[in-house]
């Protein structure tokens, strides 16, 4: 028979393994509908991304593109170094650091004709800070 | 000159920290070394290091004040219209500076060690201050090489650039030197722990000689966490409290194997079970705490709270952690084995509950770890992927709701060793007496469910009270589980003044579990509240509007401002929407004057938000922006049981220090 020390080890190490397998499923089901991809404006028109699908978009806004007449409901275009451009449209408070010809990442859905709802804006803490992905995608300036 | 002194001494501390590195660990056999010669020597370079690089720290501290702008660091980043707190709190507002915090909290726990260790176990400190210098040796070599601080620009420009606004708060004077303390505290006990896979010897006296090192960094990391939450929350546009942003997450992973090293550290000081499990978790803490410091430097990844970072720095960066996680690692994989297993302990115990908490923290700890690294493990087969708040409570907060379930009963339950003898236990003589400590156990948990279900409804009542909150049967379950905590914590404490007849005799240890215990349950129910009961509006006004928000309702006064005038220490144009919070009667209940500001220096602007603090929740309100249309925009909200999310984290940090205090007397103790 099996020492009670051995038993009291198998008990915890089976219960460890039962955490992970248990991690590993939650895992598994929680992450197909939360992955974000990042896309730039010229991707996003060439991919055909069903719209309500969330994904991160980045680029710079282009200068004379911002628009709001209430302060609340915002409109800006976004492009990239290849030349691509995105209307998007924000409601809400606007990041301190938001402003034309900036870097930004909006995090949102395609709203099925032509425009980008964004419910998040990350724009750059400070002056020295470029989110990577637009380091890649949008370093025109 | 000052600085020039500093710089020397930052520069000394390096052949220094080397010479400590080398004499303590280098075999002493072949060198006819004594014991004691070596000890101190390797004491007395522990010493002299804190004190040079004290120097080096307070040499920028006074460039900083002084208006030194001959330094490249200050020039960047200070300007003589600024505060003083903030010159001050600006030095390590920036990188440069804020790695110099970090050596400098490195060496200062490294003198601390020097002072403490005591007789019987010089060879054990000898040894952690030798791993102890390693780490030095290399983050002085990093600040040194990469990001020296003390770089001249020639010639002296007049004024500094000045500080990012957003820095401008007395967030950076508190978060980063409480969380840095936490992080390296950590060091000591992975110095303790590497010390002890060198040696082979990981007994019950090493766990109680780690123990306050660890309760002190985990009590720092806690209130860092804490504060730096506090400061997400009214700093707008960062998120709130929480928003599982990766700089966020990569705090909460030493924090996460932090607290269960905490715990598994207790086993082992009180049966010698799971010690290769603990040296694990040591290892692992720091390597956490260094990932934590610097991933976020590296720009390897996109946060909303990330500053100035420097992709070439990224590489140093990363030579340290794979250097520090190859050997760490390595040598546990080589040593662990030799450790004996420690004994065995019955399922339901203390030892028992500590090892769930163990289980469940782990766990947790790894599908944070999969989140936020996620984004460079899809990037390495194509398309970066990010994965968002949804990911995370999916993931993460099915392991925390059992992990209270067992926290708030664990404390009840006696350390238990297994019997080598099996059978005694079976004995029929002790079958009444099972039979009583099953009843009394039952007792107990029944008393704990009630007791968790009076206070969540006394919560919900006082929340319906004040205002109609919408409230799913999901929220409500929720309260009942942070009841049962606070409820746990609370009976620990009712237990233990039992057991000792009187309240000025529970010991520390016991005011700690229940402190912490209880403040985390109140916490809960402030995480709870604050995100799933929030009321907020985004408006439009003019003066003289009114607009209703969940119970509140507000009138715009009007909008005034006030100009840069640094007597007062104002370095910015401030414009204050006046809004007043008005009572069911329509008169004036008070005015907040949420505050917009402009910073000529930097032509940056800033929103600060004014908020009244209620023991029920905030009124938390915010001056956008004003807009084309004459309009002003503001963002107002009601955030219930704010208050009691930090109210429970300052518990939970007191807790850790009288835990800190009570493990520091057992070594006292022990020496004696």
């Amino acid at each position: 028979m099996m020492t009670s020390r051995v038993r009291s080890r198998l008990l915890w190490v089976s219960l460890g393994g039962l955490m992970v397998a248990g991690a590993v499923l939650l895992i598994v089901f929680a992450l197909p509908g939360q992955l974000n991809a990042f896309r730039t404006p010229t991707q996003l028109a060439a991919l055909d991304i069903p719209p309500g699908k969330t994904l991160r978009l980045g680029g710079l806004i282009v200068a004379g593109s911002y628009a709001t007449e209430d302060g609340i409901a915002h409109r800006f275009t976004l492009t990239d170094k290849d030349g691509g451009t995105q209307v998007v449209r924000y409601s809400g408070a606007l990041p301190d650091l938001f402003r034309e010809g900036q870097g930004i990442i909006a995090t949102g859905i395609l709203d099925g004709v032509g425009g980008f709802d964004a419910k998040t804006l990350l724009t750059k803490h400070d002056e020295a800070y470029v989110p990577r992905e637009l380091r890649d995608h949008a370093s025109g300036q | 000159m000052i600085s020039e002194w500093a710089h020397l001494a930052l520069i000394l501390a390096l052949p220094l920290a080397l010479m400590q590195a080398v004499i303590a660990l280098l075999p002493a056999e072949p060198l006819s070394w004594t014991p004691r010669f070596r000890q101190s020597v390797v004491r007395g370079a522990a010493l002299t290091s804190a004190v040079l690089i004290s120097i080096a720290f307070l040499g920028l501290v006074y460039a900083f004040i002084s208006g030194d702008f001959s330094i490249k660091t200050t020039f960047e980043h200070s300007h003589t219209a600024k505060p003083l707190l903030y010159k001050i709190s600006g030095t390590w507002g920036n990188h440069e500076g804020s790695i110099l915090l970090w050596v400098l909290i490195l060496a200062l726990f490294g003198g601390m060690l020097s002072l403490r260790g005591g007789q019987r176990h010089q060879d054990l400190q000898v040894r952690a201050l030798g791993v102890q210098a390693l780490i030095t040796l290399a983050f002085l070599a990093f600040t040194i090489f990469t990001s020296n601080p003390f770089e001249r620009l020639i010639p002296a420009p007049i004024e500094g650039r000045g500080l990012n606004p957003l820095l401008q708060d007395i967030g950076l004077a508190l978060h980063p030197p409480l969380l840095y303390f936490g992080y390296v505290g950590f060091s000591i006990t992975f110095a303790l722990t590497v010390a002890a896979l060198l040696r082979g010897e990981a007994d019950q006296a090493w766990a109680r000689l780690v123990r306050p090192w660890a309760m002190l960094a985990w009590t720092g990391l806690t209130a860092g966490i804490a504060l730096g939450s506090w400061w997400a929350y009214y700093e707008l546009g960062w998120g709130g409290f929480w928003a599982w942003d990766p700089v966020e997450n990569l705090s909460f992973l030493p924090w996460l194997t932090g607290t269960a090293f905490i715990h598994s550290l207790m086993v082992v000081e009180k049966s010698g079970a799971l010690r290769v499990w603990t040296l694990f978790l040591g290892v692992v803490t720091f390597v956490l705490a260094i990932l934590g410091t610097f991933v976020v430097r590296s720009g390897l990844l996109t946060s909303v709270h990330a500053f100035a970072v420097d992709p070439s720095r990224g590489v140093f960066i990363l030579l340290i952690l794979a250097l520090s996680v190859v050997v760490a690692f390595g040598l546990f994989a080589w040593r662990a084995p030799q450790f004996k297993a420690g004994g065995g302990f019955a399922p339901i115990s203390r030892e028992g509950a500590l090892v769930l908490n163990n289980l469940f923290l782990s766990t947790g700890a790894g599908v944070v770890l999969l989140g936020t690294f996620f984004p460079l493990i899809t990037e390495a087969f194509g398309q970066p992927l990010t994965v968002g708040k949804p990911y995370f409570d999916a993931t993460f907060l099915p392991f925390m709701v059992p992990l209270i379930l067992v926290m708030a009963v664990g404390p009840f339950l006696p350390w238990k060793r297994l019997r080598n003898h099996p059978g005694t236990d079976d004995a029929t003589g002790k079958d009444s007496a099972a039979i009583a400590a099953t009843r009394a156990r039952v007792r107990g948990l029944l008393t704990l469910l009630v007791l968790a279900l009076a206070l969540a409804v006394i919560v919900i009542v006082l929340l319906h009270w004040q205002s109609e909150p919408r409230m799913s049967v999901a929220v409500a379950l929720a309260m009942v589980l942070a009841g049962w905590l606070l409820g746990g914590g609370l009976l620990t404490l009712v237990q233990r003044v039992r057991a000792s007849g009187n309240i000025t005799r529970v010991s520390l240890a016991s005011w700690s579990v229940s402190l912490a215990h209880a403040g985390l349950g109140i916490a809960v129910f402030g995480l709870i509240a604050g995100s799933a009961m929030v009321q907020e509006r985004t408006v439009n006004l003019s003066p003289g509007d009114t607009v209703e928000v969940g119970h509140l309702t507000f009138r715009l006064e009007g909008v005034r401002e006030a100009q840069v005038d640094p007597a007062a220490g104002r370095n910015y144009i401030a414009a204050f929407a006046d809004v007043a919070v008005l009572n069911a009667s329509g008169g004036v209940d008070k005015v907040l004057s949420p505050e917009r500001r402009f910073y000529p220096i930097r032509q940056d602007s800033t929103t600060e938000a004014a908020i009244d603090v209620t023991w029920l929740g905030d009124v938390f309100l915010a001056f956008n922006a004003q807009a084309p249309n004459g309009g002003y925009v503001l963002s107002l909200s009601w955030r219930p049981l704010i208050p009691w999310l930090y109210f429970g984290c300052l518990l939970m940090v007191l807790g850790g220090g009288l835990g800190a205090l009570a493990a520091w007397r057992r070594v006292g103790r022990m020496r004696q």
